[in-house]
């Protein structure tokens, strides 16, 4: 399958751009949760944010693209954005009913349209695919070389809501003055880091270097299942951004505290779905477990994969059976904010530190190694557990620290 | 008659779409044999992690099955646009394919 994407690099501490954008894997079930989170408080405009920040990040890739590939036509930079669409997991992007006057835009298929039904297990009540409408108007109007919030979108059709094809109705808007705008790679940390713990029988290298052989890019359908869930190859920026946003307007009605710990309950829900479905899969058993000897390199591991999801670099500093310390250089939360909102005063990288004390649960009271099943009831015993690991962040590289650390403890 | 595989329905993330069936067969044979049960109109790639190859045989837009990645068992993954009918063809292509070389 030829697509004409952006161009794809590979930057230090394991961080992928494509066209600038940095790009990170998370699966739909992370993406349902998270979702569902930052919707749940009723009032805080999150639909808007979401649609937003879609839009920025994917007007600054596809703008970004078309000058790589020298597409100056409209025609032609859809067809860009189209491939990139479908390259990084999302769905199917048909803008042919779709001019610098806005129209219709349709989506076949769509992770955020169908993929975070079989999460749910059931339709929306109201539309998810709020990604796609941002994505939608931000490359339109990278087409038609206007800025980034100047379409505004809307479901017509939802396949969330059991619509057979997914249409997105764009009109021409002004953009809002507090628009966002994509960072880019943002701020990054300087220098090496450390190698790999030498307490481990796994060799990181050679499970990246494993990976890196398997093609991790959107089927005939644009979406990818991989390890036994559904992945996307999707912008930091993205997740970044809606994440922060929701903080601070939590904030805004006195709810800080509450929303941190949604933000960590939604890095537990990725730990359990991405990690654990990596860690029962086939390709962890051809790749990763004729390296185990130990319980503990279970863990040692799955951070040798997480360091090929673009999260930036993970390191196990200390390890034992109550308690795992893990530095990370230049986690995706940490950069995203720096390049957003500049230092902060609190610790940020909230997805890490949920999935951190996540593996552990996986690999401690969850005893993955016995391939359990992972649905929501074994959610429940095991997250639910008196046995159950839990995250403190200790250092954060956005509040100026060399790099993030986070220690779960039961 | 018992049918000669079993076959697991996934509960995790791709809920719905991906099975796994396990059987007695020769990889190789499998593939091939899914391969002409389509006619041929089918896609294969061969991916190679470690030890372990696996062929995929990809029918676009209806299924995708996986032979090889561990021993005696292959996965069937719907594609998310088929319907309902090709859902059950993709079984039944696989499970008489089974049976078949089984016999």
């Amino acid at each position: 399958m030829t697509r004409e994407t952006g161009d794809v690099t590979r930057v230090d501490h394991g961080r992928t751009l494509m066209s600038g954008e940095p790009l990170v894997f998370h699966c739909n079930h992370y993406n349902y949760w998270l979702q569902k989170t930052l919707l749940l408080p009723e009032g805080l405009g999150m639909r808007a944010v979401i649609r937003d920040a879609a839009s920025s990040a994917a007007h600054a890739m596809i703008t970004q693209a078309a000058r790589e590939r020298g597409a100056t036509e409209p025609a032609e930079i859809l067809r860009i954005a189209a491939d990139c669409f479908s390259a990084l997991g999302f769905g199917t992007m048909d803008f042919s009913g779709a001019g610098e006057a806005g129209g219709a835009v349709r989506t076949p298929t769509s992770h955020y349209g169908q993929c975070l039904r079989m999460a749910s297990g059931a339709d929306f009540a109201e539309p998810q695919e709020l990604f796609d409408q941002g994505y939608a108007a931000g490359a339109l109007a990278a087409a038609h070389g206007r800025p980034a919030g100047s379409y505004a979108a809307r479901s017509e059709a939802s396949q969330s809501m059991g619509a057979e094809v997914g249409e997105i109705a764009l009109a021409p808007r002004e953009t809002p003055a507090d628009f966002f705008t994509a960072p880019g790679r943002g701020p990054h940390a300087a220098g090496d880091v450390p190698p790999q713990s030498p307490d481990t029988n796994v060799d990181e290298g050679a499970v990246l270097s494993a990976l890196a052989g398997l093609d991790l890019s959107g089927n005939e359908e644009g979406l990818l299942p991989r390890f036994g869930v559904i992945l996307t190859n999707h912008f930091a920026n993205f997740y970044d951004r809606i994440s922060f946003e929701f903080v601070r307007r939590m904030d805004g009605t006195g709810m800080l505290d509450m929303a941190e710990e949604l933000l960590v309950e939604a890095g537990y829900r990725c730990a359990f779905n991405t990690f654990g479905g990596i860690m029962t899969s086939a390709e962890w058993d051809a790749v990763v477990k004729p390296q185990c000897k130990t319980t503990e390199d279970w863990v040692h591991g799955m951070v040798a994969v997480a360091n090929a999801l673009g999260w930036g670099v993970w390191r196990v500093h200390e390890l034992t059976p109550s308690r795992l310390v893990v530095r990370i250089w230049d986690d995706y939360e940490s950069t995203g904010y720096l390049g957003m909102y500049g230092e902060s005063d609190r610790f940020v990288s909230h997805l890490a530190a949920g999935g951190v004390a996540g593996l552990m649960n996986l690999v401690y009271p969850g005893r993955i190694a016995e391939r359990p099943t992972l649905d929501a009831e074994y959610y429940a015993r095991i997250f639910e557990s008196p046995e159950r690991f839990e995250p403190r962040g200790v250092k954060c590289m956005a509040s100026g620290d060399a790099y993030t650390e986070v220690v779960a403890e039961r | 008659m018992k049918p000669p595989f079993e076959v697991e329905r996934d509960a995790r993330c791709q809920r719905g779409l991906r099975f796994l069936y396990r059987a007695r067969f020769d990889p190789d044979a499998l593939a091939d044999a899914l391969d002409a049960a389509y006619d041929g109109m089918v896609v294969r790639h061969v991916e190679a992690l470690g030890d372990t190859r696996t062929e995929r045989v990809i029918v676009q837009f209806q299924v995708e099955y996986r032979v090889g990645e561990r021993e005696g068992e292959v996965s069937l993954t719907h594609r998310v646009s088929a319907s309902p009918e090709i859902r059950a063809r993709s079984h039944r292509v696989l499970e008489d394919t089974l049976t078949r070389l089984a016999a």
